[in-house]
This record gives structure tokens, sequence and C-alpha cells, in this order.
């Protein structure tokens, strides 16, 4: 029976996790060109509050951001006849309106864009959706790059 | 907006139906009342009590009136899960006005849901009577917070707030 001092077991690491912690180099952040914000809601004064929040937060963060893009709002119509019979002249209109206003931040790297969209994200209000759309820049791959 | 597109959805339907009924049958299916929806008549000794949000016409939806249920599966693009909301909207609507029947205001209409993320945010206003007594409406609330959580699958929140009487939240009486 081998009696080892606690202290110089416990010292002594497995083989496997020494060979893994020296190959396994930390990975290169990733690059984005462009992360662009879309918010789609039905009333256009909570989309435009959302939206000065967004450009103080990265004017705050020190991010570079454009201007916000105010595009034409998406209209669905129905319209139903407004008697049980007959007068097809009197009609009740009913439409909803889906506003949407653009915005985008560039030139970030990978971390920053996971903290600033998750944050972005969840001080979203209700009743508007975003849709984040990236813009990435990567390296050639290897069959490219060695030609 | 939930609202016109279930009377929309149901009115196309409404005439589908009624036209392969025979005569001689009696239609049951419920009245849409779209000319009277949201609207209500006035009394002659003016004792209607309306909000400032029932006091508003349709017509002014989106201007003057907001929307007692919001969420994003009415935007563009946004569309996946229509039904399962409108559902849960009447679920937690039903629930709340028969698990706090002497505490609703206005037969249990002043509820505003809303939905940011996963979590489901229920908002209004409820009476208390002259006897208040605390312990039972914490109890109350954690149990319907509880059960409804449990039900939808979503946390859900109540954030009601209490008001001696409902005459505090009347705009004008009609």
């Amino acid at each position: 029976m081998l009696r080892i001092p606690r202290s110089l077991l416990q010292i002594r690491p497995l083989a496997t996790q020494l060979t893994q912690s020296t190959s396994a180099q930390p990975k290169p952040d990733k690059l984005f060109k462009k992360i662009e914000f879309e918010v789609r809601g039905h009333d256009k004064a909570v989309l435009k509050s959302y939206m000065t929040f967004v450009q103080s937060a990265c004017g705050h963060l020190d991010i570079n951001y454009t201007e916000v893009e105010n595009l034409p709002y998406v209209r669905w119509v129905e319209w139903l006849l407004r008697s049980k019979f007959v007068h097809k002249k009197y009609k009740l209109h009913y439409e909803t309106r889906t506003y949407i206003k653009k915005c985008s931040v560039y030139y970030i790297t990978g971390s920053t864009a996971s903290t600033l969209v998750e944050y972005l994200q969840r001080q979203v209000p209700e009743g508007v959706g975003m849709k984040v759309t990236y813009n990435e820049i990567c390296a050639f791959p290897e069959t490219m790059s060695n030609k | 907006m939930n609202i016109t597109t279930a009377l929309a959805n149901t009115s196309s339907r409404l005439y589908a139906c009624t036209s392969q009924i025979s005569q001689r049958s009696i239609t049951t299916t419920i009245p849409l009342c779209k000319n009277r929806a949201g609207k209500h008549r006035a009394t002659i000794d003016r004792t209607r009590l309306l909000t400032y949000e029932m006091s508003q016409k349709p017509h002014h939806i989106g201007v003057r009136k907001a929307w007692l249920s919001w969420h994003s599966q009415n935007l563009e693009e946004f569309r996946q899960s229509q039904p399962i909301v409108l559902a849960q909207d009447e679920v937690i609507r039903r629930f709340i006005r028969g698990f706090f029947p002497q505490n609703i205001t206005i037969n249990g209409t002043e509820l505003v849901i809303k939905r940011r993320g996963n979590v489901v945010y229920v908002t209004g206003f409820l009476q208390h009577s002259k006897r208040l007594d605390i312990r039972r409406i914490y109890w109350m609330f954690g149990f319907a917070e509880e059960f409804l959580s449990l039900l939808l699958k979503q946390p859900v929140k109540l954030e009601l707030q209490f008001v001696t009487n409902e005459t505090v939240l009347a705009y004008n009486y009609i």
C-alpha cells in the first residue's frame, strides 16, 4: 500500500484534461459588418420611443449607429356589409396597419453584438416585434484561401 | 384588432353556414353585432358608468382608444400563433372573472393582457369591499398566478391594482 500524501494527489491533473487545455486556443471573435434591427408594431408612438431608446443606448455604449429609417406601413383591409340584407353601398371598413422602422449598427465584434442584442431584445415593449439581420465578415473557406 | 380579425373570420363562415341551411330550420349561430360592438346605449337617468376606454367609440381605436390585449401575433410576418394567443386571452379573462367574482369591476372587461417575450402580464383594476382581507387577497393572487402559469405553460404575472369602488374608474355617466 503506497502512502501518497493527499496534496500530491490533488495537484496532479488527469492526462486528458492537460491535452485539451493546451490544444484548445481561444476562438477568434466574430466580426459583424452590420446588424440591422427592424421593428414592427401597430402603434407609431411606441415604435418611435423604442427607437429613441435604441439610439440613446448605442450612443452611451459608443457604438456606431445609423439613423432610423421609416418604411411605409403594411395594411390589411377587410370590409363587411353594414346591413343584414341588401345595401351594398354601405359597408364597415376594418383595417390593420403594421408600422415598420429600421435601424442598424455597424462594425462591431461578436461579444459586443451578443450583449447589445440581448439587452435591446429584453426591452422590447409588448405588441412590438423585432427582426434582426446580421452581415458577418468571415474568412474565405480553406479551398479558396489555399489557391 | 383581435376582435376585428375574429369578427372578419367568423362573418365569412357565417355566410357559408346560412346558405347551406334549409329554410325551415333555426339558425343557432351567435349574432355578430358588428354594428353595435364597443358602443354603449345611453340611459334615461344617466346611471350607466363608463370608463375612459369604454367611452371611446370603435373608430377611435389607435387614436384615442388602445387595445385591451397587446401581442405581436397580428403583425405582418409575426403571425405564428394567432389562435393560441386568442384562446389564452379568453381563458385568462374567464378565469379572472370567475375567480374574483366580488372583486371585478364592470363585469370583468377592464383587464389588459400584455405579452413581453414569454411572460404574460395581466393588468387591471379590482375593487375591494369595506372588509379588506389582505391575507385572503394575497393567497388568491398567488393561486391565480400559479394556476394560470401551469395552465398556459408560460410565466403569468398579475399586476392587478385594488380600488375602493368601481365608481373611482368612471370617466362619464351615460
